[in-house]
């Protein structure tokens, strides 16, 4: 089931009146099954839509639709959502089990369900009244039983249904050996486990996560996403969550959507957008080390940089901001000499850094390269990898 | 500062403790022990310390009298009614001022009053809402079309207008408690139960009063040792014991033997008699409160 947000917009008002936009105008179709990541810098509205999807923050304006549905004025217990807090909020005073039971057990459809319909029910007794002294009111009254028989025992079967899921529930996130214990007993992991099992035990129709992994250390950090990639594979529920974290937003998600302020900058799977940003904002948030800028002419169809020429382009007379990835830098015979100061090995990289036009800049080198400190060593910019974008910040190139 | 504990830090935190000490020591631990000592005679004089007739026969005294099982009587049903009304009613108040009323911050104001006004003074204008001629509640009584009632002069009335004082004058310090302890809890909890689907009264039950159950306990046995030791209420309600002794409770009994009868000694065995009440009281909600209060 897809969720499309239309012209949605939330306006928070302070007690003098002042009004801040949290989220301006936003328009994304998020696709059923995937696994969504709404990125964004801290304030940027992120998890305010997220509990405006949850139904926890009522719009100011525009709709939400699930499917075809328009969820906007249905309450959150409504909209068949599970989502999971960033701090998690399982209830301390109850055991895991009793965590992952109590959507369950406020549900009315799920304990309905064990109950003879009385509407079923009134409609039988009518009918029997209407049949007296008719030979058919025996087959009725049969009838009548047997579907009485199927709702004997509905406390048992309750409870035997309810165990049921929540083993079941509890096995997808691997807590099966936790279910006796109480929040305070778990590690920040299993908690996050039990949390997302409480989200999934009414078998919801969007799951969402408010900052799934910043409570966790960083080895767990790694060791989760995948877990939440593996739960939402398995599952295949619709799934948004939302991080401030690019790296981890970039590792899981199917889709990406990042958000400024309020504002939509762009949606797309993570690798389409670390290629081809649209805007100088986006190009800057994605990627680690962070890509480098510098302010350039554009003259006679060149890249100016200082008085050296980087490219060719087919754009117009105009100040540019070129966006390097440190990945596009490579270190040639003949080309632009720098001094490097700085070297670090990060893992299988090399990443350098070296002034260039008085800026500092990262660029990731073959790991091979034999470089110190101090070196002079000649570069230039690949093919592939930079961006011009003009004053505005729009693409250009 | 974090720190093993030396000699000299602990000599350093008993000199912080003496002042403290030195009161607690001088009017607490010393009249305890005293008058602990003292009921064990059968004749005693304060003033210079000296008795005669080392025994129980105080104690005995005490138990034989009428007057003291009436003031025993009275005063558990005062404990039995007042402890948990009063924590129903002022939980109630507390979870709808909680609510985010407006003007939230004047309510609390208002229901704090009582606790800091002087409780003879309350009581004195209670004797005017318990007037049974021109008294409040007899008005709303007689509106609703019932028979007016004489709250403070019947002997069978004295002490429901005792409980009814007493109730009222618990709730003002029961609410702040259980507003502070509301306000202690976290806001995603209620997220989540709306999420979960929990209806208003199951969030109540279910999460509001669990998370609420320290405080809970923490007011229960605060009142129950306050109720048990009832006094200034019945001072400020009738100025004697009620009507026929019919609002005399433990503490106006002692405070009676010692003052107006001058027997200290009796007065003393009655004392430790109602300390080892409420200390066995206090033990058997401390162990309740082991089993209910999860967190």
């Amino acid at each position: 089931m897809d969720i499309i947000l239309k012209n949605l917009s939330k306006i928070f008002s302070n007690k003098s009146g002042e009004e801040t936009v949290a989220v301006d105008k936003l328009d994304i179709k998020i696709p059923s099954g995937k696994l969504v990541g709404l990125l964004g810098p801290s304030g940027c509205g992120k998890s305010t839509t997220l509990y405006m999807i949850a139904g926890l923050h009522e719009p100011t304006e525009g709709r939400i639709f699930f499917g075809d549905e328009d969820v906007t004025e249905i309450p959150a217990e409504k909209r068949g959502i599970g989502l999971v807090f960033q701090n998690y909020a399982l209830y301390p005073h109850m055991t895991v089990r009793q965590n992952i039971a109590f959507p369950l057990q406020n549900s009315k459809e799920f304990r309905q369900s064990f109950k003879a319909d009385p509407v079923k029910v009134s409609e039988f007794k009518e009918k029997l009244t209407e049949l007296e002294g008719n030979p058919e009111r025996e087959k009725v009254q049969a009838e009548y039983l047997e579907y009485l028989e199927q709702f004997k025992d509905s406390r048992k079967k309750y409870k035997a249904e309810m165990e049921k899921i929540i083993l079941e529930t509890a096995k997808i996130v691997d807590i099966e050996e936790l279910l006796n214990r109480k929040p305070s007993q778990l590690s920040g992991g299993q908690q996050q486990r039990v949390a997302i099992a409480r989200a999934l035990a009414k078998n919801p129709k969007v799951l969402l996560l408010d900052e799934p992994l910043s409570n966790l250390d960083a080895r767990l950090r790694l060791q989760t996403r995948e877990e939440i990639k593996k739960i939402q594979r398995r599952t295949g529920i619709t799934t948004v969550f939302v991080t401030h974290d690019q790296e981890e937003a970039m590792s899981i998600s199917d889709e990406l959507v990042v958000l400024k302020d309020g504002v939509l900058q762009q949606v797309d799977a993570p690798q389409n957008m670390y290629n081809s940003p649209e805007n100088a904002f986006v190009a800057q948030f994605l990627g680690n080390p962070p890509i480098n800028t510098f302010d350039v002419e554009i003259k006679n169809k060149e890249i100016i940089l200082n008085d050296y020429s980087l490219k060719n382009v087919n754009l117009e007379n105009q100040t540019a901001l070129l966006a390097v990835r440190p990945e596009a830098f490579k270190v040639v015979n003949d080309g632009i000499e720098v001094k490097v100061y700085k070297v670090e090995h990060i893992g299988r990289d090399k990443l350098i850094g070296f002034e260039l036009n008085d800026q500092k800049v990262n660029a990731l080198v073959d790991a091979d390269l034999d470089l110190k400190v101090g070196d002079k060593v000649d570069i230039d910019i690949r093919s592939k990898g930079y961006y011009l974008f003009d004053k505005e910040g729009t693409r250009l190139m | 500062m974090v720190g093993k504990t030396t000699k000299k830090t602990y000599l350093q935190a008993f000199l912080y403790l003496l002042p403290a000490l030195l009161i607690i020591f001088t009017f607490v631990i010393y009249p305890l022990i005293r008058s602990f000592y003292m009921s064990f005679f059968t004749d005693y004089n304060i003033f210079k310390h000296t008795g005669s007739g080392f025994g129980f026969v105080s104690y005995v005294k005490v138990l034989q009298s009428e007057t003291f099982w009436k003031a025993l009587k009275n005063t558990a049903i005062y404990t039995a009614v007042v402890v948990p009304i009063s924590i129903i009613i002022s939980l109630g108040i507390a979870v709808l001022l909680n609510n985010k009323l407006k003007g939230m911050k004047i309510f609390e104001t208002l229901y704090f009053l009582p606790y800091i006004t002087n409780v003879i003074a309350i009581g004195l204008a209670f004797r005017f809402i318990f007037h049974s001629n021109y008294g409040f509640l007899n008005y709303i009584l007689t509106g609703l079309g019932m028979d007016p009632v004489v709250w403070l002069n019947d002997t069978k009335y004295a002490l429901i207008s005792l409980i009814i004082f007493g109730i009222w004058g618990g709730l003002a310090f029961k609410i702040v408690v259980f507003l502070a302890g509301l306000q202690g809890i976290d806001k995603q909890y209620y997220q989540a139960a709306k999420v979960d689907g929990a209806s208003k009264w199951t969030v109540f039950r279910r999460i509001t009063l669990p998370l609420l159950s320290p405080m809970i306990a923490y007011i229960t046995v605060i009142s129950l040792i306050g109720s048990f030791k009832v006094y200034v209420e019945v001072v400020g309600l009738f100025g004697n014991a009620g009507p026929a002794d019919s609002a005399m409770t433990l503490v106006y009994y002692i405070y009676e033997l010692f003052y107006s009868s001058y027997k200290p000694v009796l007065a003393a065995a009655a004392s430790v008699i109602m300390f080892g009440i409420i200390l066995i009281l206090t033990f058997i909600q401390l162990a309740l409160n082991k089993r209910n209060v999860h967190y």
